[in-house]
């Protein structure tokens, strides 16, 4: 008996465009902010789906048509896929040649590849954490130049309905949708055949 | 330490250059290369070129370390081109072929760091290890861009192809992989690039040292050349005649230590010409005020070795008793 291999790769959407007019956000708040709130596990499936289709044909699709959105966090735009281990490069390069979410310049960068979907969780998790801190020191190297509160305005225009304590909250939200997650999907991956 | 050796330089105040540097700092590149592009004859007054970058760009970027650099398009096979010129105000020269006769031409003679052949149009000619290995073997890197390829079909149809190709006749090695990004969103994370790399026939390994060892080695060796004598010996210290010392200063320094440590040492050898490595025209400086000083050492009550343990013996029983 054989176990099927898998790869977990954990992803993090950048979105290299600094909004217009609004008021001065550190740098790389700008770049890892909130998804569009329409992004979700199974529209985001589709976006790739149709990137690997466009790369690299029936073909492709056939080979790495099978993947699966594991969890997706919209707040800080993480997720984390599975594929199955021969096809992973192919999934990944369909993920580097995308260039936009609806309408809007994004990149896709692939952090970590893994064995077991734990492992990427707490990768995750400390991401989000790392990310959080460099925020922090940025903003306040900027208030020690000028006030500004531009944090919390890019969470509330980003994610119109639930922006209740952005930047603490965000590292504390994620781990409980983790959790929740983690019962969901341990399901199926130690199928034999 | 990762490398991306080719954003086009436009100005300092141009918002997209700085969003692209600032994007890729976060995407954890290290090493930026500033590149300017000639066609044609080269200007004759090149620094006039080379300083519109200024030398520190981006202050705001700490993490990242910037270099300068050149692209020749090379369009005639007639002109000579004047490339050792350039390398001493840029950090790296690279030529860009526009034909197989050039191409030969910058593999066996060229005096350049890189080629960057561009790979998103189509080329009427094969690559041929033949040609490709001559560069490789004196040390030339080829470079291949991936931006095109992001941004429009036809060139990503064009670069997987001329890439497979470059890749299949170079056998995988002096491959230098870099973007060409004109806009922050055409770039991509070093471990994404790899991968691309390796849907080109590059393995993992070969990948990564394209994008870190192989513009590491660009960058190295094109400071070599510049600063040592045909690449093979470089003057690190002046060494030879010290700088002269105005000779206020010398003194001053001189009867301070004089009055220190130095003076008590010279007494106790007994040697006054005997002295150390100091820098000559300091001790020369010293001389007459030493001289005096030991001059009167050496009337006769020099002390013999047992003085010496004596007296040596003494002051260790005098600090014990401290």
């Amino acid at each position: 008996m054989v176990r099927v291999k898998q790869r977990y790769l954990l992803f993090s959407i950048l979105y290299p465009s600094v909004p217009n007019g609004g008021p001065a956000i550190p740098q790389s708040m700008a770049f890892n902010q909130p998804s569009p709130s329409n992004l979700t596990r199974t529209s985001l499936a589709a976006i790739i789906r149709n990137s690997i289709s466009y790369n690299f044909g029936d073909w492709g699709m056939g080979q790495a048509g099978s993947f699966v959105v594991k969890y997706f966090s919209g707040a800080t735009s993480t997720g984390i896929l599975r594929i199955t281990r021969e096809n992973y490069r192919i999934l990944w390069a369909a993920l580097t040649y995308i260039r936009e979410l609806y309408g809007q310049p994004a990149v896709f960068k692939v952090v970590r590849v893994s064995g077991t979907i734990r492992k990427a969780e707490l990768e995750a998790i400390k991401l989000a954490e790392e990310t959080i801190r460099r925020v922090k020191r940025e903003q306040k190297s900027m208030e020690a130049n000028k006030s500004g509160r531009g944090v919390a305005a890019v969470f509330a225009s980003g994610k119109a309905s639930s922006a209740k304590k952005p930047q603490v909250a965000t590292v504390e939200d994620e781990e409980d949708e983790m959790i929740v997650d983690i019962v969901d999907s341990s399901d199926d991956d130690d199928d034999e055949i | 330490m990762f490398y991306d050796l080719n954003i086009p330089w436009t100005s300092k105040d141009d918002p997209e250059l700085s969003r692209t540097i600032a994007f890729l700092a976060e995407l954890g590149y290290n090493v930026i290369a500033l590149n300017q592009t000639i066609t044609g004859k080269i200007p004759a007054k090149i620094a006039n070129v080379a300083n519109l970058i200024p030398e520190t760009p981006f202050p705001e970027q700490t993490s990242i370390r910037f270099l300068r650099r050149v692209t020749i398009v090379l369009d005639d096979p007639s002109q000579n081109y004047g490339l050792s010129s350039l390398s001493n105000n840029f950090d790296i020269v690279a030529v860009r072929p526009t034909d197989e006769k050039l191409l030969l031409q910058a593999c066996t003679s060229l005096e350049c760091d890189l080629i960057s052949l561009d790979l998103s149009v189509r080329h009427p000619f094969h690559f041929k290890y033949k040609v490709l290995g001559q560069a490789i073997s004196r040390g030339i890197r080829f470079e291949i861009t991936y931006a095109a390829s992001i941004n429009d079909n036809s060139a990503r149809r064009n670069l997987l192809q001329n890439a497979a190709a470059m890749i299949r006749a170079t056998k995988g090695k002096g491959i230098v992989l870099s973007s060409e990004a004109r806009k922050a969103v055409s770039c991509r994370a070093p471990f994404d690039v790899i991968n691309l790399a390796t849907l080109w026939g590059l393995n993992q390994e070969k990948g990564k040292d394209a994008i870190s060892k192989g513009p590491r080695a660009v960058m190295l060796q094109a400071k070599i050349k510049r600063q040592s004598h045909r690449g093979v010996i470089e003057v690190v210290e002046g060494g030879g005649i010290p700088k002269p010392v105005s000779k206020e200063v010398a003194k001053t320094t001189i009867s301070q230590k004089a009055a220190g440590k130095r003076k008590a040492e010279i007494e106790e050898k007994g040697t006054p010409n005997n002295s150390t490595k100091e820098s000559t025209p300091q001790v020369d400086g010293a001389k007459p005020d030493s001289e005096t000083a030991v001059g009167e050492d050496l009337s006769e009550n020099r002390p013999t070795k047992k003085q010496r343990k004596k007296e040596k013996q003494a002051a260790k029983k005098a600090a014990a008793r401290a």
